[in-house]
């Protein structure tokens, strides 16, 4: 069997080190409580995720923050349903982001991202997302990614940005479909032969 | 045999089974072909890991339908995560999450396979006159076309730039826009509503929950495909043994899948299962118009452009086509974080997308990206960025920046890690200040072929002419797998043709 030696985050031995030193001496992990039990993350992982989906999405205006919304949460939720190796990866990903000793010796900062002030912590953001090493572009795109995701696929997101979210097109099928069950010929795609002219089913409040 | 679609719930003991033709994976390839062996006569089992949805199932929330229906909840990415992977994962494979979008395989792109891979005497005609009268694929009318793909005919026309209303597989669609996250009418004729359901009433059974381990391989021929189900939420395979021991086996996982299952059951072709995978590297432009855009609703794609298709020999082409934008993908794909993201966002309705996809392979120093596999069997993509990518992207950037600036945005910008913003024609030399490759700017792939290449000399190709895994004598590949390159098009219409193309193959093997 081919392996391949990547691995999502290609850490690697040298990665795997510096987490493994890095509490020492130095200030460690601020832990938050999740909203409810974890399944993926441990409480260490979870509050590195939480303070980094907090500047992801701050709030302001009708925005909501990250915690009003759970997306650390979330992405747990999420997390227990992938691959355990992806997981695994993503932990040692979310620990080094917060490692003191590596932004002490990167960055001249002895502190742990949890520990800093939120100035502190979109400067330090901002570095991994422009930094010249590969590793900290592809945890900061990784972790972008899921809190992003994760809080702009909450419907308590949607009026903030001005998408009304989805038609109710289940309930429009459902009565479509329980004309059918009385006998009712339906009109659109299954009992359509003329492909010429084809009835789209009327659309429901809210649609296009 | 009665056919049916069986799931998690109907597997909770072990199976071992026999049939004429096992087919893995249900997709675009797997359903034409599953659909067409079955009508004759054929005994056929198609296994598929995804589960079986319907449209009562679709809330039309990404925040359900993209875990549940992509590959790896829809985190998948290319091994250095600088390359977002869309890849479908359910009965009917992509087809219940694609825009619909259709093309026939373009007359240079057969050519090329001709004159570099061998491929002659191709006559996909026939197949795709079938599968277009199955699926209903037309051209969605210029007049229903959303503000969203507008911006290409608007833009392109002023430009004196070529561009053309797009086919679609549609029958009665509601123009909703809600494609990606599943049909919620019917409209879309994906697999699962059309030939798995030809398939199932000619007497087919479709595993669903199934993911396949390996094939099991004795000599020269396949003598079972293993499996486990997996139930819908689960990390990993947690339930019944499936074992199917077919005539004939077909892998039509598609490509990433296809050739990591391959390779776990020690079929790696002389070194060739894998390489050669290409992906129609995707970038993107967003842009702000004042009236209202809304580009959550209407068919996704339904303006293409080819202007830049055949841009000479040296250099790599692409084509442009719209982006429906969703909140949650929207936001995946800008690059920013905080305030930034929350005003970018804000804009939502206001919004524009355009996407120039690179036609990869054509080149002769083009040989795409490699799947290999990750330690828990799972497939890893090495897709590296090279110089010739590199200036496709500039100048994609470069022509969908024109056509939204044309088509009279108030401002347009980059998906560069930090946006170029502009708003006139006289800004785009800052281009040249922006570099262009991984994570540089959001790069993305709806479009996975190849890794099993077909071809007519053995010693560059996994499958021959007619779809034969080279090495086994029971073994075929019928998926977007087997392109020797990437198509330039949307390759769903090209996937259709091969897979009806190959049911006599396959059917004359059993």
């Amino acid at each position: 069997m081919a392996l391949s030696r990547r691995t999502f985050l290609g850490l690697g031995v040298a990665g795997a080190a510096v987490i493994a030193l890095g509490g020492i001496g130095l200030r460690p992990t601020i832990l938050r409580a999740a909203s409810k039990p974890l399944v993926a993350l441990d409480e260490r992982t979870f509050s590195v995720l939480a303070a980094f989906a907090e500047r992801v999405a701050p709030g302001g205006g009708a925005f909501p923050v990250a915690s009003g919304v759970h997306v650390a949460e979330k992405v747990d939720a999420l997390l227990a349903t992938c691959a355990p190796g992806m997981v695994a990866e993503l932990k040692q990903a979310l620990l080094l982001f917060d490692n003191a000793l590596a932004g002490l010796f990167l960055d001249g900062r002895p502190s742990t991202f949890t520990s800093c002030d939120a100035a502190t912590q979109d400067a330090i953001i901002d570095s991994w997302k422009n930094s010249r090493l590969d590793l900290r572009r592809r945890v900061y795109k990784g972790l972008r990614g899921l809190c992003a995701g994760a809080y702009y696929g909450s419907p308590e997101v949607y009026a903030a940005i001005g998408y009304p979210g989805p038609p109710d097109y289940r309930s429009l099928m459902a009565q479509r479909d329980a004309a059918v069950a009385e006998g009712a010929a339906a009109p659109g795609p299954e009992n359509d032969t003329d492909t010429e002219h084809i009835e789209a089913p009327a659309a429901p409040a809210g649609a296009p | 045999m009665s056919g049916a679609i069986l799931g998690h719930t109907d597997l909770t003991t072990d199976v071992d089974w026999t049939c004429d033709v096992c087919i893995v994976g249900s997709g675009a390839g797997g359903a034409v072909l599953a659909a067409g062996l079955a009508a004759k006569g054929l005994d056929v089992i198609v296994v598929e890991e995804g589960h079986h949805f319907t449209r009562k199932d679709f809330t039309l929330q990404e925040s359900d339908a993209l875990p549940a229906m992509y590959q790896e909840r829809a985190t998948r990415a290319s091994a250095d995560v600088a390359i977002t992977v869309l890849q479908g994962r359910s009965v009917g494979g992509s087809t219940t999450v694609n825009w619909t979008t259709c093309f026939r395989t373009p007359q240079r792109i057969l050519d090329h396979w001709a004159k570099v891979h061998g491929i002659e005497g191709l006559d996909l005609d026939p197949h795709f006159d079938a599968v277009e009268a199955r699926l209903n694929i037309q051209e969605w009318p210029a007049a229903a076309a959303n503000a969203n793909n507008r911006v290409i005919s608007d833009g392109c026309g002023k430009l004196g730039w070529e561009w053309k209303s797009l086919k679609r597989n549609v029958r009665g669609c509601a123009n909703s826009g809600y494609c990606s996250v599943g049909c919620p009418v019917d409209g879309k004729q994906a697999m699962g509503i059309t030939y798995l359901q030809d398939a199932v009433a000619a007497g087919a059974r479709v595993l669903s929950n199934v993911r396949v381990e390996r094939f099991e391989v004795e000599g020269k021929r396949v003598v079972a495909v293993r499996g486990r189900v997996m139930t819908p939420a689960a990390a990993e395979p947690d339930g019944a043994q499936i074992v199917i021991r077919p005539k004939v086996a077909v892998n039509s996982g598609g490509a990433l899948n296809g050739p990591a299952l391959l390779l776990r059951s020690g079929l790696d072709a002389g070194g060739l299962v894998g390489r050669r995978t290409f992906i129609h590297p995707v970038v993107a432009t967003l842009a702000r118009y004042e009236a209202a855009v809304n580009p959550f609703w209407g068919a996704p794609q339904s303006i293409g452009s080819h202007q830049f298709f055949d841009r000479g020999d040296d250099k790599v082409g692409y084509f442009l086509e719209a982006a429906p934008l969703l909140p949650m993908l929207t936001a995946v794909a800008f690059p920013m974080f905080g305030a930034e993201l929350n005003q970018a966002m804000g804009e939502l309705p206001h919004l524009n997308a355009l996407l120039a996809l690179s036609v990869d392979g054509l080149l002769p120093e083009d040989d795409g990206g490699t799947v290999t596999l990750r330690a828990d069997g799972r497939p890893s993509l090495d897709y590296p960025i090279r110089p010739f990518l590199k200036e496709s992207f500039r100048h994609g950037t470069e022509s969908m920046l024109k056509i939204q600036l044309a088509s009279g945005c108030a401002e347009a910008t980059t998906a560069h890690v930090s946006p170029l913003r502009v708003k006139s024609l006289d800004e785009l030399s800052k281009l040249d200040e922006r570099e262009y490759g991984a994570h540089r700017h959001a790069i993305f792939t709806a479009h996975q072929m190849g890794g099993c290449a077909m071809g007519k000399d053995p010693s560059k190709s996994v499958v021959d002419l007619e779809h034969r895994f080279r090495g086994v004598d029971n073994l075929f590949v019928v998926d977007g797998s087997v392109l020797p390159t990437s198509l330039g098009v949307n390759p769903s219409e090209t996937i259709y043709g091969l897979a009806h193309r190959a049911v006599e193959l396959v059917a004359a093997a059993v």
